[in-house]
């Protein structure tokens, strides 16, 4: 490389820089490889054969192929369509019937309505809140619920305390006293009755209270408490009294372990009660050993009577037929029931009534914090289109003197119609990218009563389902895992039927996997470099032969080179063109656009031959027989090569000129050869690289690198505002050549420089510029242009 | 029936040294000169030939030569306006195994919009194919706001198996049209 303007040391040293740089990478390149394989056979014609076979992977370097059997071939590669959730499902659907696609898989399609507007109560406007009708029993919208409620208060008022035995005296056998020790219920003390009772007759022990008549004749109930020590065997209460003359007792009443409270019917001792003498408490009892009776609170008064019902109530429509069977509709709802105290019963009914029939429940339980659910099917209430009334009431019962308080809830109530049909899924054709062979496919379903599911896969080598390519369709029935007979195909289409009984109900499936396989596209093999031996050279390279078989969809290319490039090469070619150099490694790049098959290639073969040295000239004065001939085709000879010299001083010819953007693009090449060796467009993008780091090197320089030699080849460049010329010279190139370029450079900036300017990067925009290059190439000396236009 | 169009157009393939984007386009371009030439002279550059279409049938036929740029911080100060110099756009590789090869491509693209202004980005996360072999340190979440700037796409690539080579060199090509007022069907 020659720099035509004076080199400074700065820049010599980047020659020198680059110099290594390129030694470095030669020599690296130029490294002898050694290579065990492969074989060579002299073919004694004067060629030798060397080959590779394909049943070792020795001197091979395989990317993506496999070796079997002897051959080298492309391996099968395992492929799962694989749909896991219902996402996939959809995103491949072109029919999906009666079908909902959600996070736990592709299941029957449920209306998800609540017929009951705000059952959630978070308005109260589609609410009815109706009191009971005596108005003892209320319902409100309160804390997005609905609560019923009773509070009433005692109505009755203490008589005796029993706090001392005044007044009292005990029956024959029993004993009575005050105890203050004990849980006494109301004051400081209560009544003891100590007794026994023999085991027959039947017979009992009681407290008599002695005095002046009782009027009671304002009062129906008689209230106490009674905690009895021993309940085995059974022992009953209640009062007796004498009405005028008459002894009269009311009902017996069982007592239970414990304190208990118990109510009196005074009415049953008659209207009239205004003069009750001898009333006594009884315990009543056969067979009793001696124990003990405490009565405290004695409190007489009147009874609150009442069963009244509250209701909230609303009215919605079904414009549909649903079916009578289990599962078609739904009711739901949460009730409370946090009090419930001094009242006979507090009990929940819900009811939901239509145009032909009507459905009814009781909810009850023990009070207590909290919510209870409630659900019941109400298909064979609610079949029929038309309007329907859903209502929850409470019905509180009382019938006593002590204080008395309700408190219920209710909430979420709603009113479901699944109305779940059987239905269909059919995928569209997918597409495996290649024919492939099917194995296992597996069906991840769940299936609940009254449900099932129905899958099949059918395959096929168009997008066109039903087509002559296609199979016919393969079923089963369920999940699991199952052997696929589906021939190999290119496409697979999938159809599942889920069916119910039970509108409720549905079968979900959750994933699909069907195990593929096919042969890879794409693979190669690069062989280890082999030299020819000395002893062989001069040589020629002949050609290559490989024996493989294959097909149009199955092909196998060849390239060659010498370690530092790759060319492709075809069968039958001549080698010599292709590599020149002793060392040389071939690659094999195995190619299949069918999945089912794969080119096998067996072996490789090159072929060389040793050329002969070169003959003596015929001009060797030995071999001329005679003198004076031969000094006479001596000086011809001398006169001739003068002649030669003189006119090759003179002859040189313009091999390429490239124009290239100042950022690399090439945007003209013209040249005289047939084609070019390289490509156009790397190479000028390679030289403005090269070009850019030197003028990049060392930006203290101001210069440019204007001329090169490379062999026999010279190479001039100018530059111009946004372009630059090389021109690559065979011969001596004359001092001339170099303005002329420049001339031809300051032309093209004339006629061109706007375009140039605003190049796009489309050749279009420059047309006409090859034409006037031509001027440049065709001729010995460029004659610069005269009176021609600027191009836009 | 439209004419065909031809436009030539230089890209850089830029990153961090050992991310892989010689790799990248290794199997995806026309290679004529040694990959030594990286290191000795700094760049490389190759070409790919691609067709697009715009919306009324019109065929593109774009020469894209791609500039490899050796990917030492050092070199790039020394080198960016030369190599940098008339881009149309970028290609920024960065690789999934180190996310230090992420946040380096911010300098290294501001690097190019120093010389060129802001030309059309792409990002390739590379090395994709290794996700289920080493601990990956970062994902959508970072790449997204390394983006984000540039209002770059991403793609997660591989040079192993050719995973979304084409396509992002497509989605360049497509915008690098884009910018010149011509609306290509992706």
């Amino acid at each position: 490389m020659v720099a035509e303007r004076p080199i400074n040391r700065r820049k010599c040293a980047v020659m020198i820089l680059m110099a290594v740089a390129l030694f470095s990478v030669t020599a690296a390149l130029a490294a002898p490889v050694s290579a065990d394989l492969p074989r060579v056979r002299d073919n004694g014609d004067g060629t030798h054969t060397v080959t590779w076979r394909m049943n070792t992977t020795d001197g091979l370097l395989l990317q993506g192929v496999e070796l079997a059997n002897g051959n080298v071939t492309l391996p099968w590669k395992s492929h799962n369509l694989t749909w896991a959730g219902a996402a996939a499902f959809a995103a491949n659907a072109s029919v999906a019937s009666n079908l909902s696609f959600d996070a736990d898989g592709v299941s029957l399609r449920a209306d998800p309505r609540n017929f009951v507007a705000d059952g959630n109560f978070s308005t109260a406007a589609p609410w009815s809140f109706l009191p009971s009708a005596g108005g003892n029993v209320t319902v409100v919208w309160e804390n997005d619920s609905a609560i019923f409620r009773h509070a009433s208060p005692s109505t009755d008022s203490l008589w005796d305390g029993l706090n001392s035995t005044a007044g009292w005296f005990n029956s024959p056998g029993s004993q009575i006293w005050t105890n203050s020790t004990g849980d006494v219920k109301e004051g400081t003390g209560m009544l003891g009755l100590n007794f026994s009772l023999p085991s027959s007759p039947r017979s009992s022990a009681g407290a008599l209270h002695a005095g002046p008549p009782l009027n009671w004749s304002a009062y129906d109930r008689l209230v106490l408490w009674i905690l009895p020590l021993n309940v085995s065997p059974p022992l009953t209460f209640n009062i007796a009294a004498f009405v005028g003359t008459t002894l009269e007792n009311t009902t017996e009443q069982l007592l239970r372990p414990g304190w208990q409270e118990v109510a009196v019917d005074l009415t049953e001792f008659g209207p009239s009660r205004d003069a009750l003498s001898s009333l006594t408490l009884q315990v009543n009892g056969q067979n009793v050993p001696r124990t003990t009776v405490y009565f405290d609170d004695l409190r007489v008064g009147n009874a609150k009577r009442f069963d009244e019902t509250a209701r909230i109530q609303q009215t919605f429509v079904k414009s549909n037929a649903t079916s009578p069977v289990a599962g078609s509709a739904v009711l739901r709802f949460n009730w409370s029931l946090a009090i419930a105290s001094g009242v006979v019963s507090a009990t929940g009914f819900v009811k939901v009534s239509g145009p032909s029939s009507s459905f009814e429940r009781i909810f009850t339980g023990p009070p207590g914090p909290g919510w209870n659910g409630f659900v019941a099917d109400i298909s064979p209430a609610t079949t029929g289109p038309g309007a329907y009334d859903v209502s929850v009431r409470l019905e509180v019962v009382l019938n006593n003197t002590s204080a008395s308080s309700v408190e219920a809830g209710i909430d979420n109530v709603s009113v479901a119609f699944p109305d779940r049909h059987n239905g269909t899924y059919l995928s569209m054709p997918v597409s495996l990218g290649v024919a492939s062979e099917f194995f296992h496919v597996t069906w991840s379903v769940a299936l609940s009563g009254s449900t099932s599911a129905q899958t099949d896969l059918r395959v096929g080598n168009d997008s066109i389902p039903g087509s002559a390519t296609w199979s016919a369709w393969q079923t089963w029935s369920g999940g699991g895992t199952y052997l696929s007979r589906m021939p190999p195909a290119a496409f697979v289409q999938v159809r599942i039927d889920l069916t119910t009984t039970n509108a409720s109900r549905t079968a979900v499936l959750r994933s699909m996997d069907l195990e593929t396989r096919h042969r890879a596209a794409q693979g190669f093999l690069v062989s280890s470099d082999f030299s020819i031996p000395e002893m062989d050279k001069p040589f020629r390279w002949k050609t290559l032969n490989a024996t493989w078989i294959g097909s149009p969809a199955n092909t196998i290319s060849f390239s060659v080179g010498d370690g530092t490039y790759w060319q492709s090469y075809t069968a039958g070619d001549d080698l010599s063109r292709t590599v020149t150099t002793a060392r040389i490694r071939w690659n094999a790049t195995l190619r299949t656009s069918d999945g089912l098959a794969a080119p096998s290639l067996e072996s490789v073969e090159l072929v060389y031959e040793r050329v002969p040295a070169p003959s003596p000239a015929w001009w060797d004065i030995g071999a001329i027989p005679y003198a004076p001939y031969g000094l006479a085709a001596l000086v011809a000879s001398v006169l001739g090569y003068a002649g030669y010299e003189f006119t090759i001083r003179r002859m040189f010819a313009i091999d390429d000129v490239f124009l290239v953007s100042k950022e690399g693009r090439l945007m003209m090449h013209n040249t005289r050869r047939m084609r070019a060796d390289r490509d156009e467009d790397i190479l000028s993008a390679m030289l403005t690289a090269i070009l850019s780091f030197l003028t990049d090197f060392d930006r203290e320089e101001n210069g440019n690198l204007k001329r090169f030699e490379l062999g026999s080849k010279t190479a001039l460049i100018e530059r111009g505002k946004n372009a630059y010329l090389a021109a690559v010279y065979s011969g001596r190139v004359p001092r001339w050549a170099k303005k002329d370029l420049r001339r031809f450079m300051d032309d093209l900036e004339r006629r061109f420089g706007d375009v140039f300017a605003r190049w796009s990067g489309d050749p279009g925009d420059l047309q006409g510029l090859k034409e006037f290059s031509d001027r440049f190439v065709s001729r010995l000396r460029y004659r610069p242009a005269r009176n021609e236009g600027r191009a836009s | 029936m439209p004419e065909a169009q031809r436009i030539k157009t230089k890209v850089c393939l830029i990153g961090e040294a050992a991310v892989g984007k010689t790799s990248l386009i290794r199997r995806f371009v026309q290679d004529e000169f040694d990959d030594r030439y990286i290191t000795t002279l700094g760049a490389k550059v190759s070409k790919r030939e691609m067709t697009f279409e715009t919306r009324d049938r019109t065929k593109i036929d774009m020469d894209m030569t791609v500039w490899d740029i050796m990917g030492e911080k050092g070199f790039r100060d020394l080198l960016k306006e030369a190599f940098f110099h008339g881009a149309k756009g970028v290609v920024a590789v960065c690789d999934l195994t180190r996310y230090s090869t992420l946040k380096e491509l911010d300098d290294w693209v501001q690097s190019v919009f120093n010389v060129v202004g802001e030309i059309p980005v792409v990002y390739a996360v590379n090395k994709i194919d290794l996700k289920d072999e080493v601990m990956i340190l970062y994902g959508d979440k970072e790449i997204e706001q390394a983006v984000r700037a540039f209002e770059a796409p991403y793609f997660y690539a591989s040079a192993k198996t050719g995973e979304n080579v084409e396509v992002l060199f497509r989605r360049l090509g497509t915008m690098v049209l884009q910018r010149e007022g011509i609306a290509v069907a992706t």
